[in-house]
């Protein structure tokens, strides 16, 4: 599917995140594969959409009322093809902390991208500095010229 | 100047920064737009992720804040010295940061669309409307 992508991300207002009281809201509705899970065991699966990414939380629309404190996974396709399959997901951990019969929020306690195989990207060796060019084009940009 | 044709794979970005809302935000944005996009959180990760898909970059969008997301720059350069980079500073920068952070996060999705075509030297829409 398309993702569906909110024009503009809502903020809750620049002078209240200056004081650290606010965060940045970002609405993306984007199909998902949640994964109920006790003890390392798949209880529930089913399909959802997320909704809004706040800072540490996922809203989420799912097929039924999650119970709140439960422990989801939430995995998401990223909208990559490569020879026709989407070899990228988005796996995020976490648990329910409100939940309706239109939508739950998760607070995030992991989230990490997956390639194909279930491998996630871990740390990599370190790389050697080089110079680089940097093209700006708003103010809130930084330029440096390698 | 890119080429941009029907026939050509779209333009691939890589995004590098620790914000998840603002990284999903944006790559959806993205590929919405027609080009391909590849996250990451960290410079390490970003590595990682390359290596795996198999992905030439054309434009990194990168957290210079975070670590070794210079040395990322660096090697991407190294790879593929027309690569371009973007540095952009979010708000898990910190709040000394934020003021600079705004015109970012409120960008409009076209707002960014229309900057990476420009930085690519994209006159047409690659998909995007």
């Amino acid at each position: 599917m398309s993702p569906t992508v909110t024009p503009r991300p809502a903020r809750a207002g620049s002078e209240l995140r200056k004081i650290g009281s606010a965060v940045n809201r970002y609405p993306v509705q984007f199909d998902l594969s949640y994964k109920l899970v006790r003890g390392g065991q798949v209880l529930e699966r089913g399909p959802g959409k997320t909704q809004e990414f706040s800072q540490g939380n996922v809203r989420f629309s799912a097929d039924r009322i999650l119970p709140v404190g439960a422990d989801l996974e939430l995995s998401l396709d990223w909208p990559l093809r490569i020879h026709g399959v989407s070899p990228l997901h988005l796996v995020i951990s976490g648990r329910v902390t409100r939940s309706t019969h239109k939508e739950s929020t998760l607070k995030i306690t992991r989230y990490e991208f997956r390639t194909r195989g279930g491998r996630p990207a871990a740390s990599a060796q370190m790389v050697r500095t080089s110079g680089f060019q940097v093209h700006v084009g708003m103010r809130a940009m930084h330029a440096r010229r390698g | 100047m890119m080429a941009s044709s029907p026939k050509e794979s779209p333009p691939a970005i890589l995004i590098v920064d620790d914000d998840l809302g603002f990284l999903v935000w944006l790559g959806l944005t993205l590929s919405a737009g027609g080009f391909v996009t590849v996250p990451a959180t960290t410079g390490p990760q970003a590595e990682q992720l390359l290596a795996d898909l198999a992905i030439r970059i054309n434009l990194a969008i990168v957290n210079l804040t975070l670590p070794r997301t210079a040395e990322l720059a660096g090697l991407l350069k190294r790879r593929n010295p027309l690569v371009k980079v973007i540095a952009i500073q979010t708000a898990s920068a910190g709040p000394a940061l934020s003021i600079k952070t705004d015109g970012v996060h409120s960008r409009s999705r076209l707002g960014w669309i229309t900057l990476v075509r420009k930085v690519l030297g994209i006159e047409k829409a690659t998909g995007a409307r």
